[in-house]
């Protein structure tokens, strides 16, 4: 039996990059995956999605083509779904055999099969990797998250399908029904609704977008209204009941939803199957995890979706990384890092894109005095050329340093610009500097600029405020 | 010319810093980054080291006194140089004091400092360690010496700092070594970010930095150590509490005291009281087993006046009345207001007082005279289950009585097996006023009032 230095079950974003990290640092490394490396967000999440909602915005700008001056002879577009899942599927293929030579170029054992905690032995940690006994002296548990099952009678029919399934079907649905308008249930919406389904989306919260800024839950509602789709807030699914060749939806104040398929998008849970019968502290489905993502079990590290702190591919990273140099950091007697998470962005690739980081103003209301400054895309001159006016950039900064509290845009790019703000907060750059710095003339990340000029009262492009 | 050493101020937290001792004297010739005190800071004691060459002028913070930081404690230059007046009386803050630009008034005796005001100014400015020589490069060149990082031993900036930060530095301001945030607090807080080793990369300073505490510590590991200045309250009793317990020997006695039939009485009362009252304005307020406790003390005390004494130098002070205190916990601390004249109170007066002054004690509302001249304190911790303790004088008192839990004890009347209620109490004397004898007469009055309550009500 090898006994290696740090053992990673998992080969998603998380267990792909703590094995790298921890092989960076010299540690003879193991990796254990049960499915295709990458995980959930190379394979069912993040990565296809975009490639579908690519299609929708494709399809999305040969309609307002006509507005530009480019004459389409025949402008009706059909989306071809098997090719629209070919395309997909050939980029994750691509992504996915890239992680398998990142880790053997890194000298990395990879185990295709289950990997299991076993308990501790000698040393260390003894584990099944694929039926076989393993060994390894720290352990990274990177099992990732499963979609969360909810106890409502009909969800196992035919059609119901959950975000997995849906990246795969042969047809476009005349209607598609979506539960939780969260961002998965919002992608979708934008994806298929472009397809042509006619959406309709079912939130149990009073908004979509609920975890997010109001002011982007705003935007995103009217955008799919007008697009056509149907947006049910406030209200539970009851059931779902078979009835002809459609499913029908019974929600909880008596109502009811007709659809062709459903998508049951309500958000995800810690997939805990690696620890097996070990004794780390598990708490709603979720492996605890301090700052250093180590478990309530020394030696056993627990970074990703499995600990529930952030439920992103790049939180994972960061998460990993972390974890990856404290296994190994203790191996070697050196002192521990945190991963720290306050800046982590997250986005919604809608068209226009949403997108986040830092504190939210609904939080900012509670968190002490704050300043806001927005600036509206419907004044910024390259969105304004690009036909993308919709969309703003909203700062939140403390009143009394200005330090840079949360940031929320919507527009098209955004999903790159966001990450401006969050480099800026991690290297805590406040308004005052932010307001100074030169932005490129024209550009959409001109507004985060200005955002921040006019949380002091002095964006230059807009008028005074009263 | 002089330059000032000052309070240092090395946290967002820290207000004030106390000077545990000095190192050095006024005449001592000091170099350099020599030891000139211990001070004590809101995180740690730390050695408070010279930036300058010189002579100790003068000392102007005693050692023990608390000091607010950026308050100039000594001054440093050649010998025989005058220092300025101003700062002389030890008032004088560091920082320019009127908030306007610094020195545009001059007093008499700065007028006569032989060296102009503005050099004055910037050495006395010193939120920022550094050496002279980088002072007056950074002052030439117009740059902010809390834009240079330091890189002496000390954490002090050196002539070769300023000089790298004026060639490294082409886009001003924005210093490698702290964030924006980080620097604005501190701009605001007033804190110096000399000497504070940063988290981020290369000892990069950021606000968190300058913050106590900081994130969760690591489960299982060593958690981080939270720091919590003494309330005025707790710096005072700690103070007193010292000394007592360094000065007076100190014995003390335990006795138990049979309260089964005062606590019938006194239900007795309580109920007739309720009775009473539920026809005017409500019950009145009960009375407690402390209240019958320090009524039996007075009554005891006036029966033992040397144990209602207090010693004054050589001299023995019978004192005429009863001024009883009772502890009493708070929020802020352990304060002790006084009953005076307690003698002249009956049980349900004394009952009334006793109340109003504990609700008054926890809201911190006493006046001074209501927490002076106690002649004997009495300390109540039976309702947590306490048998016996040895509580500390508090002096120029005689004694103090603790006064602990009820508890059921067997006990033989006649041939049967009866229930009864023992109350301990421990009387700590000072054998120096009071010798064993008396002391233990006197608690065995106490004892016997105890346990033929009436004897306390007539």
């Amino acid at each position: 039996m090898t006994l290696y230095d740090v053992a990673v079950i998992g080969g998603g974003p998380a267990g792909y990059a703590g094995a790298i990290k921890a092989a960076q640092l010299g540690a003879k490394t193991l990796l254990v995956e049960r499915d295709e490396l990458g995980g959930t967000c190379l394979n069912r999440g993040c990565i296809p999605t975009k490639s579908f909602l690519k299609t929708a915005e494709l399809i999305h700008e040969i309609s307002g083509a006509a507005k530009r001056g480019v004459i389409i002879a025949n402008p009706e577009t059909k989306v071809d779904m098997a090719q629209t899942v070919k395309e997909k599927n050939r980029v994750v293929k691509k992504l996915s055999s890239g992680v398998a030579s990142l880790l053997k170029a890194n000298k990395i054992d990879v185990v295709k099969g289950e990997g299991v905690l076993k308990g501790r032995s000698g040393e260390g940690f003894s584990l099944l990797a694929a039926g076989q006994t393993a060994g390894a002296k720290k352990i990274l548990l990177a099992g990732g998250s499963k979609n969360t099952a909810l106890p409502i009678p009909g969800l196992d029919l035919p059609g119901v399908l959950g975000s997995t399934e849906i990246l795969d079907l042969e047809a476009v649905p005349p209607r598609l029904a979506i539960i939780g308008g969260g961002v998965i249930g919002v992608e979708m919406a934008m994806a298929f609704g472009a397809f042509g389904s006619k959406i309709t989306i079912i939130e149990a919260m009073p908004r979509i977008l609920p975890l997010m800024d109001s002011s982007l839950s705003g935007l995103i509602h009217k955008t799919l209204k007008g697009r056509g789709a149907e947006i049910i807030t406030g209200v539970g699914l009851a059931g779902v009941e078979r009835k002809g060749p459609s499913l029908a939806l019974t929600l909880v104040n008596g109502k009811s939803v007709e659809a062709d398929k459903v998508l049951v998008s309500i958000g995800r849970t810690g997939d805990t199957s690696s620890l097996g019968d070990f004794p780390a502290a598990v708490e709603k489905g979720k492996i605890t995890v301090n700052d250093y993502m180590e478990s309530s079990e020394p030696g056993v590290f627990a970074p990703g979706d499995i600990n529930g702190k952030k439920m992103l591919a790049h939180a994972a990273f960061k998460m990993a990384e972390t974890a990856a140099e404290n296994a190994v950091n203790q191996l070697r007697g050196l002192p521990q890092k945190k991963a720290d998470l306050a800046f982590v962005p997250q986005v919604v690739y809608s068209f226009p894109e949403a997108a986040s980081v830092g504190i939210t103003g609904e939080e900012a209301e509670k968190s002490g005095p704050v300043r806001t400054g927005l600036f509206p895309l419907a004044v910024n001159s390259r969105a304004l050329a690009s036909g993308a006016a919709e969309g703003f950039v909203k700062v939140i900064a403390g009143a009394k340093y200005g330090e840079i509290l949360g940031v929320h845009m919507a527009g098209q790019g955004v999903s790159e610009i966001i990450n401006e703000a969050a480099a800026l907060m991690s290297m805590e750059i406040t308004v005052h500097e932010l307001a100074e710095i030169i932005h490129g003339h024209p550009t959409v990340s001109e507004a985060l600029m200005e955002a921040a000029a006019d949380s002091l009262g002095r964006s230059i492009h807009l008028p005074p405020s009263a | 010319m002089a330059n000032s050493i000052i309070m240092p101020k090395t946290g967002m937290a820290m207000e004030e810093g106390v000077i545990i001792e000095w190192r050095v004297k006024e005449g001592d010739k000091i170099s350099k980054g020599d030891v000139v005190a211990l001070i004590e800071t809101d995180k740690s004691t730390m050695e408070l080291e010279s930036d300058y060459d010189g002579v100790i002028l003068a000392i102007l913070g005693k050692a023990g006194e608390t000091v607010p930081v950026t308050q100039v404690i000594a001054w440093v230059g050649q010998s025989g140089e005058a220092i300025p007046a101003a700062a002389s009386s030890g008032g004088s803050s560091a920082a320019p004091a009127s908030g306007g630009p610094p020195n545009t008034t001059l007093s008499d005796s700065e007028k006569a400092y032989p060296v102009p005001a503005q050099a004055v100014a910037l050495s006395d400015n010193g939120k920022y360690p550094a050496t002279p020589a980088a002072r007056t490069l950074a002052k030439e060149k117009g740059i902010d010496l809390g834009a240079v990082p330091p890189g002496g031993k000390y954490g002090e900036i050196r002539k070769i700092d300023v000089k790298a930060a004026l060639s490294g530095g082409a886009s001003g301001g924005a210093a490698p070594y702290a964030t924006p945030l980080a620097r604005r607090m501190a701009e605001a807080e007033g804190i110096s970010l000399a000497g504070i080793h940063g988290s981020g990369h290369g000892g990069k300073i950021f606000s968190g930095d300058l913050r106590a505490g900081g994130t969760a510590a690591r489960p299982g590991a060593a958690h981080e150590d939270t720091r919590v200045p003494l309330t005025k309250i707790q710096q005072i009793t700690g103070r007193r509490m010292a000394e007592s317990r360094q000065t007076i020997p100190e014995v003390t006695a335990q006795i138990k005291a049979d309260v089964s039939r005062l606590l019938e009485i006194r239900r007795e009362l309580n109920e007739a009281a309720g009775k009473a009252g539920s026809g005017s304005g409500g019950p009145a307020p009960k009375i407690t087993i402390n209240d019958f406790v320090l009524a039996a003390v007075v009554k005891a005390l006036t029966a033992y006046p040397r144990i209602n004494s207090v010693l004054d130098g050589n001299e023995l002070v019978y004192k005429g009345s009863v001024n009883l205190g009772m502890a009493v916990a708070t929020s802020r601390g352990l304060v002790v207001p006084v009953i005076h004249g307690a003698q002249d109170y009956t049980l349900a007066g004394l009952s009334l007082r006793a109340a109003e002054l504990a609700a008054r004690a926890r809201d911190g509302k006493l006046g001074p005279d209501e927490m002076s001249g106690g002649t004997f304190t009495v300390s109540n911790i039976g309702m947590y289950g306490i048998t016996a303790f040895t509580p500390i004088i508090n002096p120029p008192e005689a004694a103090i009585l603790g006064v602990c839990a009820v508890e059921d004890e067997l006990a033989l009347e006649g041939e049967k097996v009866v229930n009864r209620k023992k109350m301990g109490l421990s009387l700590a004397y000072d054998h120096r006023i009071v010798d064993g004898a008396e002391s233990s007469l006197f608690l065995k009055a106490l004892k016997d009032l105890l346990e033929a309550p009436l004897l306390i009500l007539v």
